[in-house]
């Protein structure tokens, strides 16, 4: 029996001491979890127009767990119907702005999206309206005077120029038509009134142009819409001339016998600056034309006028004629700021007389004649500058 | 008796010494077999008392996740563990055991992008009777076929743990 006792202890021993030193591995099965980011919404786009048409759009940038993401543009009319973006909004951007560039007329909204892989962010919310307006088709001065092909503000309307401008028919009656005139040392004079909704034109109120100065004057219409938005302009040239031009001189020259009166001599008027020869001469162009001057006897001031004319009279101071003289074939013709009559076919030849004085001649200017903007010519008297001589 | 006197005996009848060691392996095999163990011997007669060690449980640790992952990302796998044991043991590897699924149904479970690679070496003690939650980060990673469904998916990650005491 005590033989069984130790045997069965010693055995228990070397089990528990066994036991002791091992490493024993469980387990077991389950689920963890793991979870995903979402893309971030993207605020909606602000905007510019940097150069029109060109939309330049710029968002603030997400990510998504630090990663980079790409983003879509998408431009709406304002009800909402999408629009084909343009370059440079197209397709997939790695860059939170764009500009799209030809955007068409009219009002947009635009929205972005981000994107990862197959993962797309919600679309932002649309941006405010952005206007692409268009530029007047057209702009005019309604009572400006026309030469040739220049347009002048002349004295009589300076302080009233009126200007219209012509809209095509995306013209919107929220927008603002603006005119402005601006003359070449920067001085403006402005109006503005409602644009038409659709075709149309604006006649703005009367400009006073007193601020500008004469020279080149530039109207400029455009448009600025109700987003603050503004279109090009539409321009034109005009000059402003508020100086009425006056007499400088007249003097005549000897085209036969000296201090006789004949054919060929010549009475040479000078403007102080050119005039418009249709004043002088009704339809006249500038060109040569057949005049007839009268010399008309008083006695010792005979003067001279020239039928059919507006170049007023001039006294010669001497006595030229016993009796009235009609050159009937005379030649006008002008150049520069000056009109020259060649006296032809005078008759009748007795009444010239020989060895008129030297004299001053004096001319009174017509106010019928204008320069080339349309002032009225001033009638102050001229007296020939170089004192008595020999004129014809 | 003395101890000299005793082996002396045992040394004599080397027939029983040889039964009562067989006797004692049998026990440990058994035990060991099934998982766990047991501390002590019934040496055949009755005596002893048995300890068994129980597998560790999963439960779900989705409260406890973080969102991470993201196409061309990777997050960590949150597990949420219990010991019914006694005493402590130590989670030594977590391994991928099935497929993964999502919350957000079947377009995202189609193409969830997410892969689990695993993690040995660990050293997470539970004690006996604990529940621990713990990550593993950078083990779950999701590539870019990802569904776009699957944005803010809580994705189940069917593992087994590898724990020893």
């Amino acid at each position: 029996m005590v033989r069984i006792i130790l045997l069965g202890g010693f055995a228990a021993a070397l089990a528990i001491c066994g036991v002791a030193d091992a490493s024993w591995s469980t387990g077991g099965g389950g689920n963890g979890a793991s979870s995903a980011l979402s893309i971030p919404p993207v605020a909606a786009p602000s905007h510019t127009i940097a150069t029109y048409p060109s939309v330049s759009l710029s968002w603030p940038a997400v990510t998504v767990g630090g990663a980079a993401v790409t983003y879509t543009v998408r431009r709406y009319s304002e009800p909402g119907v999408p629009q084909p973006v343009g370059n440079a909004c197209t397709g997939s951007l790695p860059t939170s702005s764009c500009t799209e560039s030809a955007v068409p007329v009219g009002r947009w909204q635009y929205t972005a999206q981000a994107a990862r892989a197959s993962w797309i962010g919600a679309e932002s919310a649309r941006s405010t309206t952005v206007e692409i307006a268009a530029a007047p088709t057209s702009v005019a001065c309604l009572n400006c005077h026309t030469y040739g092909t220049t347009t002048y503000v002349n004295a009589a309307i300076a302080t009233a120029v009126q200007l219209r401008a012509t809209f095509a028919s995306t013209s919107l009656a929220t927008d603002t038509a603006n005119l402005s005139l601006t003359d070449g040392a920067s001085h403006t004079a402005a109006a503005s009134s409602a644009a038409p909704d659709g075709a149309g034109t604006v006649s703005f109120a009367p400009l006073d142009t007193s601020t500008l100065v004469d020279g080149a004057v530039t109207a400029a219409a455009g448009v600025t819409a109700n987003t603050g938005d503004v279109s090009p302009t539409m321009s034109l040239a005009l000059v402003r001339d508020t100086v009425a031009p006056s007499g400088s001189d007249v003097a005549g020259a000897n085209g036969g016998t000296a201090r006789q009166l004949d054919n060929g001599d010549t009475l040479t008027y000078t403007f102080s600056e050119p005039v418009d020869p249709a004043t002088v001469k009704a339809g006249w162009t500038g060109t040569a034309t057949t005049v007839s001057a009268v010399f008309t006897n008083t006695g010792g001031g005979d003067t001279i006028a020239v039928t059919g004319t507006n170049l007023g009279s001039v006294d010669t101071h001497a006595n030229y004629v016993k009796a009235t003289l009609t050159c009937s074939a005379s030649t006008m013709s002008t150049s520069g700021s000056t009109v020259t009559v060649t006296f032809g076919g005078c008759a009748p030849a007795g009444s010239a007389r020989k060895n008129a004085a030297r004299s001053a001649f004096t001319w009174t200017p017509s106010a019928s004649v204008t320069d080339l903007a349309g002032n009225s010519m001033s009638t102050t008297a001229v007296t020939q500058t170089g004192g008595k001589q020999v004129n014809f | 008796m003395t101890l000299r006197a005793a082996l002396r005996i045992i040394a004599a009848d080397r027939a029983r010494l040889g039964l009562a060691l067989a006797a004692v392996a049998v026990l440990l095999t058994a035990t060991l077999t099934f998982g766990s163990w047991a501390v002590g011997s019934s040496g055949g007669n009755g005596y002893s008392r048995a300890l068994t060690a129980q597998n560790v449980t999963l439960s779900d640790a989705t409260a406890s996740t973080t969102a991470q992952l993201y196409p061309g990302g990777t997050g960590g796998l949150w597990v949420k563990v219990t010991n019914p044991n006694s005493f402590p043991v130590t989670i030594t590897a977590v391994n991928g055991a099935g497929a993964i699924t999502s919350d957000q149904g079947a377009a995202c479970n189609a193409s969830t992008g997410v892969t689990f690679t695993g993690a040995s070496g660990l050293g997470q003690a539970v004690a006996g009777g604990a529940t621990v939650v713990f990550s593993l980060p950078g083990t779950v990673a999701m590539s870019n076929a990802s569904d776009n469904s699957c944005q803010g998916a809580i994705f189940t990650v069917p593992v087994t743990l590898v724990a020893t005491t």
